[in-house]
Order: C-alpha cells, then sequence, then structure tokens
C-alpha cells in the first residue's frame, strides 16, 4: 500500500510538519541520485519479468520509472528468491491508487496514480530539488516494496498474523535495511517523511480500515529500521521522532521480523545471490550493465 | 580419586544440574517438565506477597480465584517444547501496570493492580450498560465481564509466550497477532463463554477513546500512534471482525449496532479464515486435542472468585478438524464446545 494511498483529501501538510520533516531529513540524509554508472550485480532473475504498461494520463510518471529502471532493480532485488512459479512486476494505471497482488496471475501491480500521489506530497513539502529527489526515492522505494512484500507473503504462503499490511509495511521496512548504508538511509528517511506529511493531509483518522494510518506506520517503519540498524538510525530517538518508549521495544519488534523472515522466507532464498546483492552500490547501480 | 577431585566433580555435577533446571521453572515450584510452570517463591505458590497494603486484599481475591492454577490449567493442552512461567505480583509502574510476558525468563505475570482496574471497569461497564441500554445494548452479568475482561488478558498474553516458545513466525505486528490469537481461542469455548468473552471486549475497547488526531497541537506527529498497540477503535474492530467472520449469526447484533461498520464487516469471514489458516499451521501442530476438549468443555465462569473446576468436565470423542471451523450457527444450536474445535 502506497504512502500516499489513503489519502481521501490531499492537502498540503502543515507547515510545522513540514519543519519537522526537513529537520528529520537533514539530520539523517542528504540527496540522492537514483542511478548513474555501471557497477558488477548479478543478472535479472528470468522468473520475474517487468512491465511498464502504455498509459497516457500519467506518461510523465512512467519516464520517470522508467529513467531510473524501478523495476528492473526489483527484479535484481527479487533475483535470490526461489519462487515457485513465474511473476510480473509492472506498473500501470490502475484506476485507484492501489491493485492489490494478483495471485492467480502472479501479477504485481505498482499504480501509477501512487507515484503521482507520492510526487504531490513531496512537492507539498519541498522545493528543494535534492530534497524532493530524497522523498520521492523514499516514496517510490517504499511503494515498490511493499507491493513486492505483500506479494512474497503470497506467494510463500506464509501463515498470517497480524494484519496483512502491516506485514507488507514491516516486511518492506525490514528489506529497506539491507540496501548499502546510504540507500537504505535516504529510503527510510523519505518514505517516513512521507508517512509523516500524509497524516498532516489526511486529517481525519480512519480506525475501521485494515490498513493502519499513516501515522501508525511512520512509527512501525522508524521502529524497525532503529530496531535493526541502531547506530545508523540512533538520531531518531536522540532527536524525538521515535518516543522512547517505543524506541525501547524496537529491538525486539525487529527481531520479530527477523526470525518470522528466517523461518519462512530465507528457505525461499539463494544465499550466494544474496550476498551478491547486498554487495551492489544501488546508488550507483546501472541494470543495463549487469551481467 | 582424591576427596577434593571428588568435590570438585560432584560441584561441576550441582552447577550443571542447576543449568538444566535454568527458566521459570528454577524457583521453588512443582516441576512440569515442559509445560506451564507456576513460579513460587518462599512457599508463596506464585502469589507474591506486596509491598502496599491496597494490593494486600487483591491478593487475598487472586488466591482464591486459584488465578495462577486456572491459567496454568487453560493452558495445559499445549505441549510445550519450553516450559512458560506463571506468577502474580505487584508490578512495578504503579496503578496502571499491567500483566505482562517476559521472554528472558518465559514468565508471565500477573499484576495485582491490573485486576483493581479490572474491578474498576466492571462497575463502570456495569454502570453504563444499566444507564444507558440503547447505547450499550448487550446483556451481560458483571462476572462475564469481569472474567471475560482478565481472561482476554491473559489470552493476550499467553499469545506472546505461544509466539516467543513455539517460534510463531509474526510478520504483522505482534499486538495485533496476540489479540488475534486471545479472541480466536476464546471463541472455540463454550458458546455462552465465547460469546461473553467477546462482548467483554467489545465493552472495554469500546470506552477506551482514541486518539482525535494524527498530530499533535504542536505540529509533530500525535505520539499516541506511536504505541506498538492499535488503537481502542481499532482493537474493538479487530475482535468483532474475528467473531463475526467467525460467527455471522452469533455476531451479526454488532454490526447490526453500529459497532463493526458494515465495509469492514464484509471482509471479516476472509479475515477469520486467514487467522484460523495461521492458527492451525503454525499453533495447532503442539496442541493435545483430547486435553484441548476438555478445556473447552469447562465453564471457567462457574466459579468466579472460588475454587476452579476441575479440568475433566467434558471429554469429546470427536477428532479435531485441521483447521479451527468457521460458524454460522447460533452458539446455541453447537456443541458444547461449538463446531470448531481444532484448538
Amino acid at each position: 500500500m502506497l504512502v500516499s494511498s489513503r489519502l481521501r483529501r490531499r492537502r498540503k501538510a502543515s507547515a510545522a510538519y513540514l519543519g519537522i520533516g526537513l529537520f528529520l531529513a537533514a539530520a539523517l540524509t542528504g540527496s540522492v541520485p537514483l542511478a548513474a554508472t555501471a557497477a558488477a550485480a548479478p543478472a535479472p532473475a528470468a522468473q520475474v519479468r517487468a512491465s511498464y504498461d502504455a498509459t497516457a494520463k500519467f506518461a510523465a510518471v512512467r519516464t520517470m520509472l522508467q529513467r531510473h529502471k524501478v523495476l528492473e532493480k526489483a527484479q535484481v532485488f527479487m533475483s535470490p528468491l526461489r519462487l515457485p512459479r513465474e511473476l510480473t512486476i509492472r506498473t500501470a494505471e490502475c484506476g485507484a491508487p492501489s491493485l492489490p497482488f494478483d495471485a492467480a496471475k502472479g501479477v504485481i501491480t505498482i499504480c501509477y496514480e501512487a507515484i503521482a500521489g507520492i510526487q504531490d506530497l513531496a512537492k507539498g513539502a519541498t522545493s528543494d530539488a535534492d530534497d524532493l529527489a530524497a522523498l520521492v526515492t523514499g516514496g517510490v522505494m517504499e511503494e515498490a516494496l511493499h507491493c513486492m512484500a505483500d506479494a512474497i507473503l503470497q506467494v510463500f504462503d506464509v501463515p498470517m498474523w497480524g494484519r496483512p499490511e502491516d506485514a507488507a509495511d514491516l516486511l518492506a521496512a525490514f528489506l529497506m535495511l539491507k540496501f548499502d548504508e546510504r540507500t537504505t538511509t535516504v529510503a527510510v528517511i523519505g518514505a517516513a517523511r512521507l508517512f509523516g506529511y500524509a497524516t498532516s493531509a489526511v486529517g481525519k483518522v480512519d480506525y475501521v480500515s485494515e490498513v493502519s494510518p499513516p501515522a501508525q506506520r511512520f512509527y512501525n517503519f522508524l521502529c524497525i529500521a532503529y530496531g535493526g540498524e541502531r547506530l545508523g538510525f540512533q538520531g531518531l530517538v536522540d532527536k524525538g521522532f521515535l518516543p522512547n518508549a517505543r524506541a525501547r521495544k524496537c529491538a525486539s519488534e525487529y527481531n520479530t521480523i527477523r526470525k518470522a523472515f528466517d523461518l519462512r522466507l530465507m528457505p525461499h532464498v539463494d544465499p550466494d545471490l544474496v550476498v551478491k546483492i547486498r554487495a551492489i552500490d544501488w546508488r550507483n547501480y546501472d541494470a543495463d550493465k549487469a551481467p | 580419586m582424591s576427596t577434593r577431585r571428588t568435590l570438585a566433580l560432584l560441584w561441576i555435577a550441582a552447577g550443571l544440574l542447576a543449568l538444566g533446571g535454568d527458566g521459570p521453572a528454577a524457583a521453588q515450584s512443582t516441576q512440569q517438565p515442559d509445560r506451564v510452570v507456576i513460579v513460587a517463591e518462599d512457599n508463596d505458590g506464585g502469589y507474591r506477597a506486596t509491598r502496599s497494603k491496597s494490593y494486600a486484599t487483591v491478593r487475598d481475591r487472586v488466591i482464591k480465584a486459584r488465578m495462577l492454577e486456572r491459567l496454568r490449567d487453560f493452558l495445559s493442552p499445549v505441549r510445550l517444547p519450553r516450559s512458560i512461567g506463571v506468577r502474580a505480583e505487584e508490578c512495578a509502574g504503579g496503578g496502571d501496570a499491567s500483566p505482562f510476558y517476559n521472554s528472558a525468563d518465559r514468565t508471565i505475570t500477573i499484576c495485582y493492580q491490573f485486576i483493581t482496574l479490572a474491578e474498576t471497569m466492571t462497575d463502570k461497564v456495569m454502570a453504563a450498560v444499566t444507564k444507558d441500554p440503547k447505547r450499550y445494548p448487550f446483556p451481560i452479568t458483571r462476572d462475564e465481564f469481569l472474567w471475560g475482561l482478565i481472561g482476554g488478558v491473559l489470552l493476550h498474553e499467553s499469545g506472546h509466550a505461544l509466539f516467543d516458545v513455539l517460534d510463531v513466525p509474526v510478520f504483522g505486528r505482534e499486538e495485533d497477532a496476540a489479540d488475534q490469537i486471545s479472541i480466536l481461542v476464546a471463541l472455540h469455548l463454550r458458546p455462552q463463554l465465547a460469546e461473553a468473552a467477546v462482548k467483554a471486549y467489545a465493552y472495554f475497547w469500546r470506552m477506551v477513546p482514541d486518539p482525535d488526531s494524527g498530530m499533535a497541537k504542536d505540529g509533530k506527529l500525535n505520539e499516541d500512534f506511536a504505541d506498538e498497540h492499535g488503537t481502542g477503535s481499532q482493537r474493538l474492530f479487530n475482535g468483532l471482525c474475528i467473531g463475526y467472520g467467525h460467527a455471522p449469526a452469533v455476531f451479526g447484533k454488532f454490526v447490526a449496532a453500529g459497532w463493526l461498520p458494515e465495509n469492514r464487516a464484509k471482509g471479516c469471514a476472509r479475515e477469520y479464515e486467514r487467522l484460523a489458516s495461521a492458527f492451525a499451521r503454525t499453533v495447532l501442530p503442539f496442541i493435545d486435542a483430547k486435553k484441548m476438549a476438555e478445556v473447552q468443555g469447562v465453564d471457567w465462569l462457574a466459579a468466579s472468585y472460588g475454587p476452579a473446576q476441575p479440568v475433566t468436565a467434558v471429554v469429546r470423542n470427536t477428532p479435531p478438524p485441521t483447521t479451527p471451523a468457521r460458524s454460522d450457527a447460533a452458539p446455541g444450536a453447537q456443541g458444547p464446545a461449538g463446531r470448531g474445535t481444532g484448538q
């Protein structure tokens, strides 16, 4: 589920919260090149097909995603998985902010509407080009990883304790920590800031939905990040973005998701390929030049 | 062998034996390997003495209710690969202290403070139900609410313990998962108890206010959302959804009354099936079906604040299904343990 999919009314984030977001960003991140030069990496897995579906309405969004080779990177990221069937990951005009994983056809869909929503939210939050890039990068990575996590949990028929949308969030946050440190920081902070801006923009909280409100997702996301990378994200606690009362439990929360991953997903993962994936410098990764 | 060497070996052997007994059963207690153990100290039966006099009478009531023995008996069908401890005490944290599970010593602690809180909450709910039956239209007795609340919270903490000891993979929020398992288990008790447990759960969370907004007045995010637990309404809807998904004929009244919104209710059968499947795959393999049937047959409400009933009341001969079944029938139309005897 995308950062902005639950926005019933899109408003500009409050000025006060924008200040906090910028402060958080300045404390923990910097600018973000999404793609650049070549680096050695495994070839994209044949078992995951990629498709940027045509769209007139969101042509600019499609072009941006293609330029940054978002789906090619997703293919590479998923390549260590020994999938029981072929999957397709596509970007598409959905007519809605999100589409669920199509288990029958094995199709993961990232909606152009979601990416456009992320861009709108980010533009409402900052006018600084680098900061905007960081926000969009974090939002797009969260959206893509959330969709991929949701599919992975279903493809491997994982027993589901807790709410599935939270599970996809937590697994996405867990997976974000597997990138290089710089990419992880940009992704986590960018995604979290967008959850914050979405909270400000949404206004009324929806307690009925199976999807947690963005404020909860903000803290859940940061908690997994802090629990898994305390050194890198200590600033979240020091600056008060993650309250101490929650922060104390984050190592345990991270270990819960790690244990679940080890028990149910790791048996489907090629460990040698994981090493190669983890060794990628994602900031400078060029999927076209992958071996 | 010299005397010194013999003594040294004995010392080592004693140390190894002590290591073997490490964990919740290490203190004075009745040893029940691979089961739930009441962790006693100084012959207190697991019920620690209180520091403040105000909780001394609470302790007396908890002892009289044999709460630890009941919890131990309730969990007895689980073939635990490692023992779990239970104890009662005046917990640190003041008057708000709630029962908790500590994975470091694998022990569930019942806080005397929580019993006081539960009794106070019971008075509040009973007054509300009496005063405004239109707003609180589901009849419930004092014992049903009080024991439903206490039992629900202890089941929640037992859920944490089971997730830990059984290595259950939890991908969602563990606090939600603990709520889920507590409701799921309660739904498969005697029909009257199952309904009472869900009603108590609903009344409690209905009375817990939600945060007004995602944002605080100072422009920061509202830290109420930083809690690892859901809000009152979220927990209310999640719990009712499981109940309604399991037995719409029984719990449809919560939908009719607007306590469970229609747009959530329509997906509850799917939510229940997903949960039941997770239970069947990750917890059920550790359950002794015969003992479970016995526990399901006990009227845990019958002896409130008195001696617990023996856990041999009903023995069912029918084998359990592989998945806790979904029931469309009213509880009264079911057998003593309901249709879903798979737990």
